[in-house]
């Protein structure tokens, strides 16, 4: 029941892995508003080139991508049905009363589904390559410069790493009360879904204080190492561009400018 | 009340089978508890203890194997599964992290209630429940989570208890307790054992304890079990608890020594009491 596996990371050893996690967050970013402005389907056969050279070099088996894809399957399907039946258009190929289909509503949902498969392979590309950690730590230096607006970059990406951190000792923690429960009689598997409703308050009452005893643990022990937020706290590993990271910048902006020059195709 | 058997025949359990993960957390156990008995379990950390008493309840089913409880397979229907989880109480390690309720009273009557008793009756046993491990009654509408670390234990064990369980599965009952509040609890446990007549199984890092309460134990590493018999001959033979990775007690410890130094010293015994018992003698014919 709980083997879930959160933020899907694939720790083998490739190039993807091992490059600079701000490079490939903000590449990733640049991909998502790319994928958005693409016109034609020159640029989605680009930009499909370049994810499946990415997925090849990153040494994640196939079936582990297509899992994430699986999650979204029926987003996906009803999409493109949506869009299949409700695009107004005018070259109609088939209508039966209300129900028409046209070929701009099907150009619309072939477009729709190649851009979404496309966003969701690159974000997986992403989780799958990069440890939580350091997701975070990307984060936290592409947020930096809000801090001048008074956004709370390191808190933001502290919190995120906290909360991934426990996530594993809060799903131990459900375990062991619900087998805590259940061998004073506790019945979670039978009956209607309020009576399993019900049946969650002697797991969740415990898992909070728990948590809430967890989190007052923690804080005490960050004070008792002096933590005291951002200011003038120097980090364990510090990132740093490599040879390979900026070729694969440069790689990437080239991609980029292919892509652009589709445009105009 | 019927005194519970608990037998396990063969039993393996696999963590993660057929994955890149899988573990063999017990392999091959066989053992018999008998009625009554106040028996030890002891092992290093890892070496299966807890996945063992879980097998006890049927919170674990075994990869193979079998578990009887009073000759009855608990893993064969829902029925018996059921009953299996009423016989033997399983009062897990920090059981007050479990405790949900509003009032004392009420998370003690939690257990008999899910056996569907009725309010009054699940009430009257939850407060003979507290009443044997020693809650006072000012602090039955209390709620649980005002009570000191002991008392909460002491709850949460009852709450185990009011379930009226021929068998009592404690898994470090004393951890994290200062030495009075320990002494209290195991004191608490005896009186279970020796008033309620109920099978005790005790698992514990303690020796001392081990030593003091149990007439017999079993001693678990990597899985497998490595001795089962009589607490004095399981401290007697050194070289089991060094494998098992466990240091004798104390008692036993000194014994040894004495009797390096030439002194006729009793090496199995367990308590100070009886240490004392041996060696006055010894030293009045001086």
């Amino acid at each position: 029941m709980f083997n879930v596996s959160i933020g899907q990371y694939y720790p083998v050893d490739s190039i993807i892995h091992s490059l600079d996690p701000r490079l490939k967050l903000i590449s990733a970013f640049c991909f998502f508003i790319l994928l958005f402005a693409i016109p034609n389907f020159w640029g989605y056969a680009v930009a499909a080139a370049f994810i499946t050279a990415l997925v090849i070099m990153s040494r994640v088996p196939l079936s582990f991508i297509f899992r994430g894809l699986r999650g979204i399957f029926a987003i996906l399907v009803f999409t493109v049905i949506f869009t299949i039946f409700f695009t107004p258009g005018e070259t109609a190929l088939l209508s039966a009363g209300i129900i028409k289909i046209t070929a701009e509503g099907l150009y619309m949902a072939a477009r729709i589904l190649t851009r979404l498969t496309l966003l969701m392979l690159i974000s997986s590309e992403l989780t799958l390559t990069t440890s939580p950690i350091q997701l975070t730590d990307a984060i936290e230096f592409w947020l930096k410069p809000l801090k001048k607006i008074r956004v709370p970059a390191h808190e933001i990406a502290m919190m995120m790493t906290i909360a991934l951190r426990f996530i594993p000792v809060l799903l131990e923690e459900t375990e062991k009360i619900i087998k805590a429960q259940k061998a004073r009689g506790a019945d979670l598997d039978t009956g209607g879904l309020i009576k399993k409703a019900k049946g969650l308050t002697p797991i969740l009452v415990p898992l909070f204080v728990s948590a809430f005893r967890r989190a007052d643990d923690l804080a005490l022990a960050m004070e008792s190492r002096c933590y005291r937020g951002d200011v003038g706290r120097t980090r364990m590993k510090t990132l740093a561009f490599s040879k390979t990271d900026y070729i694969a910048a440069a790689v990437l902006a080239g991609f980029v400018i292919l892509t652009a020059a589709t445009f105009a195709v | 009340m019927a005194v519970a058997k608990i037998e396990l025949r063969n039993v393996t359990y696999l963590y993660n089978p057929g994955t890149a993960f899988e573990k063999r957390a017990l392999d091959d156990v066989s053992l018999k508890i008998e009625s009554g008995e106040f028996i030890g379990v002891m092992g290093r950390t890892g070496s299966g203890k807890s996945t063992l008493i879980q097998h006890f309840n049927a919170l674990l089913k075994p990869t193979s194997g079998m578990v009887l409880i009073d000759g009855e397979d608990v893993n064969a229907d829902k029925k018996r599964l059921k009953r299996a989880r009423q016989k033997v109480g399983l009062v897990f390690q920090y059981p007050e992290h479990q405790l949900f309720e509003a009032t004392t009273l009420k998370d003690v009557a939690f257990g008999p209630m899910n056996m569907g008793l009725s309010v009054a009756e699940a009430n009257e046993r939850a407060e003979r429940a507290l009443e044997m491990t020693g809650v006072e009654a000012k602090y039955y509408e209390k709620s649980p989570f005002e009570l000191s670390g002991g008392q909460k234990r002491r709850v949460a064990i009852a709450g185990v208890l009011a379930m009226t369980p021929s068998a009592l599965v404690l898994d470090e009952p004393t951890a994290g307790l200062d030495p009075r509040g320990r002494d209290s609890i195991l004191e608490n446990i005896c009186r279970m054992h020796r008033e309620m007549n109920i099978t005790i199984v005790f698992v514990s890092h303690s020796m001392n304890e081990i030593a003091r309460l149990c007439q017999r134990v079993v001693v678990m590493d990597g899985g497998r079990e490595l001795f089962l018999g009589n607490t004095r001959e399981a401290f007697a033979k050194s070289e089991i608890l060094e494998r098992a990775g466990l240091s004798a007690p104390q008692m036993s410890q000194v014994m040894r020594k004495l009797k390096e130094k030439g002194m006729d010293a009793p090496i199995d015994a367990l308590t100070s009491e009886e240490s004392a018992l041996a060696l006055a003698p010894m030293l009045k014919k001086r």
